[in-house]
């Protein structure tokens, strides 16, 4: 079959010693750069590219690739042990993934993070090797009005992420999409909000943001209770996840990898996105959402799952159309053209060899990230048994410079703490910071496109229900929004103004 | 070694000592784009001319305006440099509202390339030439959207000299960049855009390109007239390369200036820009300023006699 | 007066309300722009009223129920609110003293002041972290990522 014969080419470019070399220390360089907090795989694939123009092109993709699969795993690692993301996608997997390690529970969270991520980046890349050209054409027909519903949908998915208020949920987004608006507007160039600070036109940092708001908030928290860290007493066997937690997850892996894929193939910050989506959805269909929150290794599996699908996912457009999703993307495509490889719908067959032998290097990328990170699970545990008065300090100082390394900006470190302080505050007062984080993300490019699509439609709001795809999303959108309110009779009514206004005993 | 340490003492002479440790080039756009593909070809010669690496930093934000106000800004040891485009530095300090940069505030080290702008339209558009193109814009003043990246940059300025010399109204769509503007327009969301050669060359299977704004016709875009061949005398395009803060000593910008001189020269490297859709330069700074004056001269002259564009407020 | 959640609401809501209406007003400074050619005061705008909206109506529900869950008043324990300042504070002074002293000092500084004050070490101890950490953290950082973190005057 065709197919088999394509494997076996990718194989023959693969294992070769020099590929495989590659292959691990971009696995390897990815993981490293995940676990700091800031360098994100744009930056180190920017760090390591001029490396690779000495080597043949396949291997400079393989080794890129390997980095982007390690970076997106690494973040995974501190969020669940100290509750600090790696990067933006990470964010979702504090939220139950630092609850499991605080009940003993880190090692199975961290090992079905690893699994999970295997098993959907073997599914994300089959779905590549499969679909690549009718899915490429789907994407394209996505333009703005196409994505500023979708995100607008989205909007909803947090209406379901929220465990408290919804309405609180809401004014938090709103919140977050204000500050989204920071800096130097993209399209008239006007300052907004920057009071003279250069530092400030690119915008409210999202890695300032994340790491105050979750790093920071959380140690200011723990150094406030006097913390009696019972994670301590992890049993060391418990290294693994157990054939329940294997059940649990099952299916939520499954649903993530599917779903990151498909969202993978869209521009845009794709595996936050993911992430985000599928925690909502394990969270709707599970029989026990309240517990989403407190620790349960579905709300771990299915996240971790998706936002390494949707790396998967990323790389159709740039094979099938030529086109960049994300900055990753953007920069191996920028390598593929200065190797003299002209990017387009000939790229697979003109270049059978590049895509194939990369298409195999992501599965054993894959293969080599758990290999690799499975021993480390039993040493991450044991940074945790350091007692924590002389534990978060060191917490604290991590994100200190992990933020300065950024941009070397004192500014974005005053902000983290700002927010730091925020996220505190918004502990006392219940209020989440996901929806936060989420609005940060995605506010410019939603903002950017409702802006696009009304000067298209030249001020017609109605182009969003002109658009097919379009009027889809904004369909499901309000019907998700009334169908909490349709039960107006008695005493559900009741419950569901506690729910929408107030907290939930 | 000894050498270069003594020299240090002399006066003048720190350019011996340059550069000592990475140089630091900001990308004004997205990774991907036309300046991130040009600087990524240069960075091998550079850093082999060098003897250091060559940082590629991205800065993206207002079309260029944002890295340009840092780089304005930037310290003046030669370690920080930036890419630019012409007329962008020009037209955005012009018209732009808070701009933190001038024109003159940079030396031009060195012109790269340029790349000549076309129009292109999307696959099921009415229209399949320049003049039904034309006609069909005449017929509905304003409806057609037409894609560009930026305000107030070689793309957006290109639609304005378009609309007036063949007197119709296009309604302009601003994108944040080349790659996104590609998509809409491979996908039908706009009907026709005004961008780079390097993008015509790339999706030429999935646009129609209607006319191109190089005096002769391209070898990379077979069949594609320029516009002069069609009636209208505009050669828009975007020249790009490398600048610092003008405040650079003078032996600091003569060195990168002949690592930029040598790199581009290479026949190699011309092979590899003219195949990706550029046209390559071998500018140095005197060069390159005397076209930034002639271009800005052109641009001022246009902008008169066209009404083009309203002046800062 | 025990504190429930309505007042956290109410104190919240106010603080929203507030922002919303900072927003709205200053979108109007930046050129709202019409539905036709949005201006980058048109998200501010709409997304500010949205919010005030929102904050009005956490205000009203804060006064309309009736029976709400007690909470716990602000700081759980009497002595906390020090420590958390005092943490906070170190973060400030950390970011302020960077330039000046250099990273290895003052990670150096920040680290003995967090574990000999937070939750008091000993002397022995706590030195014995604060320079290793340090140590480490420089040869990590500076050493082995080529991170570029402030000399200092001191000049390491």
């Amino acid at each position: 079959m065709d197919i088999f014969t394509h494997i076996a080419l990718g194989a023959q470019v693969l294992f070769t010693p020099m590929n495989l070399f590659f292959c691990f220390i971009g696995v390897l360089m990815g993981t490293l750069v995940g676990v700091l907090p800031g360098l994100g795989p744009t930056a180190a694939i920017a760090l390591l590219l001029p490396n690779t123009f000495h080597v043949a092109p396949v291997t400079a993709i393989i080794m890129l690739a390997g980095i982007y699969y390690g970076a997106m795993y690494g973040g995974s690692t501190t969020s669940i042990l100290v509750n600090i993301p790696g990067e933006a996608a990470s964010v979702i997997t504090c939220l139950d993934g630092y609850q499991m390690a605080l009940k003993g529970r880190a090692g199975p969270a961290l090992g079905i993070a690893a699994f999970g991520s295997f098993i959907a980046g073997t599914v994300s890349i089959i779905g590549l090797m499969l679909v690549a050209p009718p899915l490429a054409k789907f994407a394209l027909a996505f333009g703005p009005p196409e994505y500023f519903s979708l995100m607008l949908l989205g909007i909803i998915i947090l209406i379901y992420l929220a465990s408290g208020s919804i309405l609180k949920a809401l004014m938090i987004f709103v919140f977050g999409l204000l500050l989204s608006t920071i800096g130097m507007d993209a399209i008239s160039g006007t300052q907004r909000l920057t009071f003279g600070l250069l530092e400030l036109s690119d915008g409210v940092g999202l890695i300032p943001a994340i790491m105050g708001l979750f790093g920071v908030a959380e140690v200011i928290a723990n150094v406030e209770e006097e913390i009696k860290r019972t994670i301590i007493s992890t049993k060391l066997k418990n290294l693994l996840p157990n054939l329940q937690d294997w059940r649990d997850s099952f299916w939520p892996i499954l649903r993530g990898s599917v779903l990151g894929f498909f969202i993978g193939i869209l521009p845009g910050p794709a595996p936050v996105i993911s992430a985000f989506s599928s925690y909502a959805i394990e969270k709707k269909l599970s029989k026990h959402p309240e517990k989403f929150g407190t620790g349960v290794i579905e709300g771990v599996a299915g996240p971790e799952a998706a936002n390494n699908a949707a790396t998967g996912g990323a790389f159709i457009p740039l094979f099938t159309l030529g086109i960049p999703v994300n900055s990753v993307i953007a920069i191996l495509l920028g390598a593929f053209m200065i190797h003299g490889i002209q990017p387009g719908p000939m790229i697979i067959t003109k270049h059978a060899d590049l895509f194939w032998g990369t298409v195999m290097s992501m599965y054993l990328g894959n293969a080599m990230l758990l290999v690799l990170n499975l021993p480390l699970i039993g040493l991450w545990v044991q940074v945790l048994k350091v007692p924590y008065p002389i534990l978060f300090p060191f917490i604290l100082l991590f994100c200190l410079i992990g933020v300065y390394s950024l941009n070397y900006s004192l500014v974005e470190v005053a902000l983290m703490i700002g927010f730091g302080v925020f996220g505190y505050l918004a502990r006392k007062f219940q209020f989440e910071m996901a929806p936060l984080v989420l609005a940060i993300v995605i506010g410019p490019m939603m903002e950017n496109n409702l802006r696009l699509a009304l000067v298209i439609s030249q001020g017609s709001p109605m182009i969003f229900i002109s658009h097919p795809i379009s009027a889809v999303f904004i369909f499901i959108t309000l019907a998700l929004l009334i169908s909490p309110f349709i039960p107006w009779i008695g005493k559900r009514r009741q419950k569901l103004q506690e729910k929408v206004e107030g907290e939930e005993v | 070694m000894t050498l270069a340490m003594s020299s240090l003492l002399a006066v003048g002479a720190w350019a011996q000592d340059f550069p000592k440790g990475p140089v630091n080039f900001m990308n004004p756009f997205n990774p991907g784009g036309e300046v991130d593909i040009e600087a990524r070809a240069m960075q091998p010669y550079l850093e082999k001319n060098l003897g250091v690496p060559f940082v590629i930093n991205y800065l993206p934000g207002a079309g260029g305006a944002l890295c340009w106000s840092k780089l304005a800004a930037a310290k003046s040891d030669g370690y920080t440099i930036g890419g630019f485009s012409i007329p962008h530095i020009i037209l955005q300090p012009m018209f732009m509202k808070d701009t933190a940069f001038k024109t003159d505030d940079f030396v031009i080290l060195s012109i790269v390339e340029y790349t000549p702008i076309g129009l292109a339209v999307k696959k099921d558009f009415k229209a399949n030439t320049l003049k039904e193109f034309v006609e069909y814009a005449k017929a509905n003043p304003g409806k057609v959207s037409c894609g560009g990246v930026g305000k107030f940059t070689g793309h957006h300025f290109a639609t304005l000299q378009f609309m007036k010399m063949a007197g119709l109204k296009l309604n302009y769509v601003t994108f944040t960049g080349t790659a996104p503007l590609q998509t809409a327009l491979m996908g039908g969301h706009i009907d026709a855009a005004f961008s780079n050669s390097t993008m015509m060359v790339s999706s030429r299977e999935e646009i129609k390109v209607l006319a191109i704004g190089s005096p002769q016709r391209m070898p990379q875009l077979p069949g594609v007239p320029t516009f002069e061949e069609m009636g209208l005398k505009m050669y828009p395009r975007i020249a790009r390369g490398a600048m610092g803060p003008k405040t650079i000593p003078q032996d600091i910008q003569k060195r990168l200036e002949k690592a930029f001189l040598d790199t581009t020269s290479k026949p190699e490297f011309k092979t590899k820009m003219e195949q990706a859709g550029f046209v390559p330069q071998v500018m140095g700074i005197e060069e390159a300023h005397k076209y930034l004056d002639s271009e800005a001269a052109l641009l001022q002259k246009l902008i008169q006699e066209f009404d083009l564009l309203p002046a800062k407020k | 007066m025990e504190k429930t959640q309505s007042h956290y609401n109410r104190i919240a809501a106010i603080f929203f309300l507030i922002v919303g209406i900072f927003f709205t007003l200053y979108a109007r400074t930046v050129e709202i722009g019409s539905w036709h050619e949005p201006g980058p005061g048109f998200l501010p705008f709409w997304a500010g009223l949205i919010l005030t909206v929102m904050a009005l109506a956490l205000l009203f529900g804060s006064y309309a129920r009736k029976a709400w869950p007690a909470r716990p008043s602000f700081f759980p324990r009497t002595d906390s609110w020090k420590r958390v300042l005092a943490t906070f504070l170190a973060l400030i002074a950390y970011n302020l003293l960077l330039p000046y002293f250099g990273f290895t000092a003052t990670t150096f500084l920040f680290l003995t002041f967090l574990v000999k004050f937070i939750f008091p070490q000993t002397w022995m101890r706590t030195l014995l972290v604060s320079i290793l950490g340090s140590a480490v953290a420089r040869l990590l950082f500076i050493n082995f990522l080529e991170t570029q973190l402030p000399k200092g005057f001191l000049g390491f």
